[in-house]
């Protein structure tokens, strides 16, 4: 059978003993997906390198015994990338926090559409990350990673209700803080039209 | 999409469905890179050998065999990783304190000797 077309489970039981074609294929289906996931939780490039080569690293010490527990195993992977992430954020929580480095300001000439979408994608960003630990782990999983509501409650290791209401509550805040946000960008950028 | 996108700057939709949709819309992630991936696969590696390091020199070799089989490592970095590692993969037979350390000199001699060919592996495949 050609490795494409090998279950998840089938190829962890190969890598696991070792078989390089079995890992690679592990890789190639699943980094893109847990990186984008720990770049959700993390808001930062290196941190989410880290965090998901820390997933994997633990799915290789773990691939001869793991065995599907009614979980599939890609559930399984994401759940062990949102425990690191989250061992990381609460370490960050502890330690001083660090400046933050300057922004680069890009010089280059740009269309304005293109900067009133970087302004929005971090506005985005910085309200997705202070969201409440749980509720940014729903939003990540459900609107970013659109899994169902099924499967992050079971990686959630909670109710598909308690889900529901996690983004329900996410949602509306993220709403209210976009909206204050997007007004005062636009009414900043009006002013700036007017006195140029 | 109907109603505001993240290009016009304008609010944010109402609507719960708009909204989600928006949201998507607004960010991206970056993709796993490949220097990434090959550091993922070369911690797959590095894994692999410890459990066949148990089963003494034979396992170990065995395992070496297959990593320069699937990689293009330099012929003589790879003796030389395949000599450090058969050194410590005897002594684990007979003294695994004192193999430890040594295990860890080979798989990072190993790494060493395997890293461009993982790279380039990567880029091939």
């Amino acid at each position: 059978m050609p490795v494409e077309d090998e279950t998840d489970e089938s190829l962890v039981a190969r890598a696991g003993r070792g078989d390089r074609l079995a890992a690679s294929a592990l890789v190639v289906r699943h980094t893109d997906k847990i990186m984008a996931a720990c770049y959700r939780m993390l808001g930062e490039r290196a941190a989410a390198e880290d965090a998901c080569q820390e997933t994997f690293l633990r799915l290789w010490k773990n691939a001869a015994r793991w065995r599907p527990k009614g979980a599939k195993f890609e559930t399984w992977l994401y759940r062990v990338a949102m425990n690191v992430c989250l061992d990381r954020l609460r370490r960050r929580g502890r330690e001083a926090p660090e400046e933050a480095a300057p922004e680069q300001i890009d010089d280059a000439p740009s269309a304005e559409a293109d900067l009133i979408r970087e302004e929005t994608r971090r506005r985005v960003d910085a309200a997705v990350a202070a969201l409440p630990e749980r509720q940014r782990l729903a939003v990540t999983l459900c609107h970013f990673q659109e899994l169902s509501n099924i499967e992050a409650a079971e990686i959630l290791n909670a109710s598909v209700e308690a889900v529901e209401s996690l983004l329900a509550r996410a949602r509306r805040t993220l709403k209210a803080r976009l909206a204050e946000t997007m007004d005062r960008g636009a009414s900043d950028r009006g002013s700036m039209e007017r006195s140029a | 999409m109907n109603g505001p996108t993240p290009e016009d700057g304008r609010a944010t939709p109402d609507d719960d469905a708009a909204f989600d949709a928006w949201l998507r819309a607004a960010t991206s992630a970056p993709a796993a890179s490949d220097a990434l991936k090959a550091r993922i696969l070369n911690a797959h590696a590095r894994t692999a050998l410890r459990p066949a390091a148990r089963d003494g020199l034979f396992g170990g070799l065995r395992a070496i065999g297959a990593r320069l089989a699937a990689t293009r490592a330099a012929p003589a970095g790879a003796l030389a990783a395949l000599g450090v590692f058969g050194f410590a993969a005897g002594l684990s037979v007979n003294a695994p304190a004192a193999a430890d350390p040594a295990l860890a000199y080979a798989e990072d001699a190993i790494d060493a000797a395997f890293n461009d060919g993982e790279a380039e592996w990567w880029a091939v495949n």
